[in-house]
């Protein structure tokens, strides 16, 4: 008895393995064989973890027999092992990767477009989010939980006790930041370290401001004038040099807590921090738009959030399975779900509008803002970390003094120049 | 099939030898065989899949002899590794020369030595970081408070301090490595010859210099080989502390051929530039060997 049991289920493992070699194109078959479809990312926070653990847990049950296996890799690693993994065409089934290095994994033709695949639209998402993954005409990626992106936060008391509004235009934040700056405290905390997310905070000021997506005119007035902006806050010791260290969460965004600085420029991933730290919206911290330099500018973000890739590493019934995964992420209640748990926005307009009414009143700035957002590698590619090397050595130059604005600028410029024409 | 006992012999030889020789062709020719192949390619995201990219000549060197960064981070290194060695040295034979004194605690001081190595270099980082903080580090909070400094100083916000705060922190670290070589060299040195020294009336300086260096040189020597080696590749701690700015003053090699390869993806210009240590590592392996064997023959002279 117990030998015809284990010889049965030596043949439907068998049989199992001979349809999973072969290969089915029929979704519904896989009722009837094993698939493990592996997955990678960075995703850290309970929030990310719950929201993404419950959806893994309610595809594997609409989907018998399909197990999706995460794995993590730290932030600072995800990038160079997906390398590492293509240069042994391993890579996962599903990746999530930070979406300014989607076009970097695009590019290394081991990724598949998303949009020859049944089921397959791109109706109702913000423009900048769709085309984060925007190649050749073909779309490679989705979001995995919508998108984010900055504003301006600042501590409502200590506005109130400097007498200062939020500030609006430029000369506003100098002067704002300025009456709030006391001895123990800065009027605001720059983000300024050897990273990312140095240039990502500038873009803001630098593209509502004129300044070229590609960067091309870094060196003119639109960046100038951005530059010279932080280096006056620094100058004027309404930010601390430290800045040169910090990164934008949670450095600065410590400071903003601790009480040390009385704005920042930041996202709504800190709502939750915030909020442990008894700080609520409306009641001890407010959000307004990032500053322009003159009323009327619009406000261009840079947008930020994770995108889902498929892989060709297993054959295209897993790449449409993969799919499914994701696809189903895509369903207005899901997205809702895991903007919650991840702290984002919905990445469709309509489903963001639902979001805003659920969520509350502090997500309005970063909504708003979404639909003149710029996906940053649009239309620069793998040539976009080059770039915001060379502009965030610029800043850093200019905060640190070892270049004038003008100097750093020109530097910068003419090793992006260099960049483009290659 | 009769074979020759010795051809026997040699066969049994290679088939001892053929596990080592295949790790040594797998763990250490093969990956350097790679990097010099990749930097002569022209790599990017799209030949990373593929075992060879298209041929690119000396382009790559040419790159980086003409990027000012690159050639400030092996100026970088070369001043950080000079740094650290002397530091270190200075300090780890003033400690070691201590610790040949017999006082109280000195067992206990010994093995305080030894933290800075049992601790990660990550670590390490992060802990000097909030040492060397503009507002609120110790360091500067001591400072002001004892009246050294009228302002905080901006260890790593400072263009042209960055370096040096990160190389007080490599020495710190280097330190234990140097104290327990240099104590164990001193521990060798015979007692008739320092009480021969103290007869024929040589002060302390004179023993140090005359008797007490020249015996245990050849210790000295590959200590600073060694310490070479260990500081020329240190990356941790800077990615840690300084990320390699402000504006890339504080970028070596190691961190600057990182992020050519792994933040920019020019997979060929990182590996060019991570040549000139592999350089260096070719002039220092026989160097080393030489060093230790000549160590050998004169300690073994001196037992003589």
């Amino acid at each position: 008895m117990k030998i015809l049991t284990r010889s049965r289920r030596g043949l439907a493992a068998l049989a199992a393995a001979t349809i999973a070699v072969t290969g089915l194109s029929q979704v519904n078959a896989f009722a009837a064989t094993k698939i493990t479809l592996t997955e990678e990312d960075y995703f850290n926070t309970p929030g990310q973890l719950s929201g993404l653990a419950s959806y893994t847990k309610q595809f594997e049950a609409a989907h018998p027999g399909v197990t999706v296996k995460r794995q993590y890799v730290p932030f600072a690693n995800l990038d160079t092992k997906l390398l590492t993994q293509a240069t042994g065409h391993d890579l996962p089934n599903l990746l999530a990767v930070d979406n300014p290095f989607v076009s970097t994994m695009i590019s290394t033709g081991q990724v598949v477009p998303m949009s020859g695949m049944k089921g397959f639209s791109t109706k109702g998402y913000y423009p900048a989010v769709i085309n984060e993954g925007l190649s050749n005409g073909k779309y490679y990626s989705l979001p995995v939980a919508g998108a984010n992106s900055i504003a301006l936060i600042y501590n409502i008391a200590m506005l109130k006790a400097a007498h200062v509004n939020p500030p609006k235009t430029w000369a506003q934040l100098v002067s704002a930041a300025k009456a709030l700056t006391t001895p123990k405290r800065y009027g605001i905390a720059l983000t300024c370290e050897a990273a990312e997310d140095t240039t990502w905070q500038w873009e803001p000021f630098f593209w509502s401001n004129g300044g070229k997506g590609t960067f091309a005119n870094v060196a003119s007035a639109p960046g100038v004038q951005a530059l010279s902006l932080w280096k006056q806050l620094v100058t004027d010791g309404s930010a601390s040099k430290a800045c040169l260290n910090w990164s934008q969460t949670p450095a600065a965004s410590s400071q903003f807590i601790a009480g040390k600085a009385a704005m920042m420029v930041n996202g709504p991933w800190n709502f939750p921090t915030l909020n442990l730290n008894h700080m609520y919206y409306g009641k001890q911290f407010g959000i307004v738009p990032v500053p322009v330099r003159v009323p009327g500018q619009h406000v261009v973000v840079p947008l930020g959030g994770e995108d889902w890739m498929i892989s060709n590493s297993a054959g295209s019934a897993a790449q449409q399975l993969a799919f499914e995964y994701i696809k189903g992420m895509q369903t207005p209640a899901q997205e809702l779900k895991l903007a919650k748990a991840f702290g984002y926005l919905p990445g469709k307009i309509a489903v963001a509008k639902t979001y805003l009414k659920q969520v509350g009143p502090e997500w309005k700035v970063y909504i708003d803002q979404t639909l003149y957002a710029r996906p940053r590698t649009l239309g620069l590619g793998v040539k976009y970390p080059k770039i915001s090397q060379a502009v965030w050595t610029a800043i850093q130059a200019a905060l640190s003094g070892s270049q004038s604005v003008q100097a750093a600028l020109k530097t910068a410029q003419s090793q992006i120049n260099t960049i483009l024409k290659s | 099939m009769h074979l020759t006992a010795w051809r026997r012999r040699q066969i049994a030889g290679w088939l001892f030898l053929t596990p080592a020789i295949a790790y040594i062709l797998f763990a250490f020719a093969l990956p350097i065989v790679y990097n010099v192949m990749l930097s002569f390619e022209e790599t990017s995201p799209a030949t990373i899949g593929d075992f060879t990219a298209p041929f690119a000549g000396l382009a790559n060197y040419r790159f980086i002899l003409n990027d000012p960064t690159s050639t400030a981070a092996i100026v970088h290194t070369f001043e950080f590794t000079a740094g650290s060695l002397f530091g270190q040295f200075v300090i780890g034979f003033a400690l070691a020369l201590l610790f040949t004194v017999r006082f109280p605690g000195r067992t206990l001081g010994r093995s305080l030595v030894i933290i800075p190595w049992l601790i990660p270099l990550f670590v390490t980082g992060v802990i000097f970081k909030f040492l060397f903080q503009l507002e609120g580090g110790a360091v500067n909070q001591l400072l002001v408070d004892v009246g050294l400094a009228r302002h905080p100083i901006d260890w790593l916000d400072n263009p042209h301090l960055a370096l040096w705060t990160l190389l007080i922190a490599n020495i710190w670290l280097g330190v234990p490595f140097f104290t327990l070589l240099l104590y164990s060299a001193l521990q060798d040195v015979p007692v008739e010859v320092k009480e021969a020294a103290l007869m024929d009336g040589a002060g302390p300086w004179q023993r140090l210099r005359l008797v007490i260096v020249p015996i245990i040189l050849p210790v000295i020597e590959v200590t600073f080989l060694l310490g070479f080696v260990f500081t020329v590749k240190v990356f941790d701690l800077v990615i840690a502390l300084t990320g390699g700015g402000p504006a890339n003053a504080t970028q070596l090699i190691t961190t600057w051929s990182y992020n050519l390869s792994f933040q920019q993806f020019s997979f060929g210009q990182g590996a060019a530039l991570n040549n000139v240590l592999l350089l260096l590592a070719v002039i220092c392996a026989p160097l080393y060997l030489l060093l230790s064997r000549d160590s050998l023959r004169r300690s073994s002279g001196a037992a003589r």
